[in-house]
């Protein structure tokens, strides 16, 4: 009696764990399916290395990796990147002349994300652009709370020397609003769906995709296999 | 003063415990799935930066308190004459809470709801966003509110037998509805 007792508890212990199992399975399965149906997919991302004209580049010019991120100034997965992979990168494979960076705005948050990519570019204008990005992505608060307005974005102007007067004139004309609209135009294409959003592209074409603040041993991971081809 | 008597009660079960487990581990997965702790692809990788230590503990604790709460409200709704659902839905309402907030408007969740919803959707996944930290202080305040009644309710629903000489704790359910 005891022992069919024991068997009958054992047999229900084994339902339950299968249970559980199934339970968990199914919660990561829910999980990635969501993900799944609700992120678009960057599948090919069909870009040529040759078409870039872009005049921003973090990077040696004939550098055999390239690396193209899609970012917005007022996205904190952004920041967290910028904080937490980005010197690794560039310090790893940037400065060795294996990696080049353009950034593509993928601006989405409104005006203040708006006027940020185009100051960017306005600092560009006068040679500073990584200086002013690093800038924004530093002093990055909370969205649309107004760090970014364009009276913010002539400070920032003034703190790294600019010429003031034109970087103002610049951002008031809007004068490369069109590339930032163009850029996001282009993210949209090939299916960018969240910020940051990185194109990874090797010396023979080959794309790899790595979405989100991920780090750096997932880049090192992508562009070592996209090296060995 | 919160007894633990009733957790022992539950828990004493092993399919509570199971289910405990699974629902701390699935809610866990999800949070760090949202909130860009774990990664799918192109490799499954975790990252911690330590700026994030904040977050990552705050998740792990409503991740646990979930997993703790959901189980003593299906006991307490399966075996117990009050059958109170409205401890079940606060307690479910927390969890939400706490995984909602990782749908920071810049991840792919947060642009698809932004392309979805236009101009709802940008204030809202701002929102969550710049307020994540209270939001998902509040859902651990609901989790543990959600917690207390469940604990109240089997508590006051059992009758709970203290040792006497020889002989061990005991608890009795005061109706007749085993599950």
């Amino acid at each position: 009696m005891t022992k069919k007792r024991a068997v009958r508890k054992s047999s229900n212990r084994n339902i339950y764990i299968g249970i559980s199992v199934a339970v968990i399975v199914a919660g990561v399965a829910g999980a990635y399916f969501l993900f799944g149906s609700l992120i678009p997919q960057i599948s090919s991302p069909q870009i040529n290395p040759a078409d870039f004209s872009f005049p921003n580049r973090l990077g040696a010019e004939d550098a055999p990796i390239t690396i193209l991120e899609f970012g917005e100034y007022q996205c904190p997965n952004c920041a967290s990147f910028h904080r937490n992979t980005k010197d690794l990168l560039v310090s790893r494979y940037v400065d060795s002349g294996i990696v080049k960076i353009y950034f593509r705005d993928f601006a989405y948050y409104g005006q203040d994300s708006t006027d940020a990519a185009v100051a960017a570019r306005c600092a560009g204008d006068q040679g500073r652009y990584w200086d002013y990005h690093d800038v924004l992505f530093s002093t990055q608060g909370q969205i649309n709370s107004g760090w970014a307005n364009k009276t913010q974005l002539v400070g920032f102007a003034v703190a790294i020397d600019l010429d003031v007067p034109t970087f103002a004139s610049c951002l008031n004309s809007g004068e490369h609003l069109s590339e930032v609209e163009s850029d996001f135009a282009e993210g949209v294409r090939l299916g960018v769906g969240g910020t940051p959003t990185f194109v990874i592209i090797g010396p023979d074409g080959r794309q790899q995709i790595i979405v989100g603040a991920q780090p750096f041993s997932a880049f090192e991971r992508i562009i070592e296999s996209l090296l060995i081809g | 003063m919160v007894s633990l008597i009733a957790v022992r009660l539950v828990y004493s079960h092993p399919k509570y415990f199971l289910l405990a487990l699974a629902i701390a581990f699935s809610v866990a997965i999800t949070m760090f799935l949202l909130d860009g702790f774990l990664f799918l692809s192109p490799v499954l990788v975790f990252f911690l930066p330590t700026e994030k230590l904040l977050d990552f503990s705050l998740l792990v604790f409503i991740s646990g308190l979930s997993g703790l709460v959901a189980p003593m409200a299906i006991y307490s709704y399966s075996n117990l004459r009050s059958r109170n659902v409205g401890q079940g839905t606060l307690g479910a309402f927390g969890s939400l809470f706490g995984m909602v907030t990782g749908v920071c408007g810049c991840s792919s969740v947060g642009f698809a709801l932004i392309t979805s919803l236009g101009a709802v959707g940008t204030a809202g996944t701002a929102f969550l966003s710049n307020f994540q930290l209270p939001l998902r202080l509040l859902s651990i305040s609901l989790l543990v509110v959600s917690f207390i009644y469940a604990n109240r309710s089997i508590t006051r629903e059992c009758k709970i037998i203290p040792n006497t000489l020889g002989q061990p704790a005991r608890i009795e359910i005061r109706h007749q509805q085993p599950n």
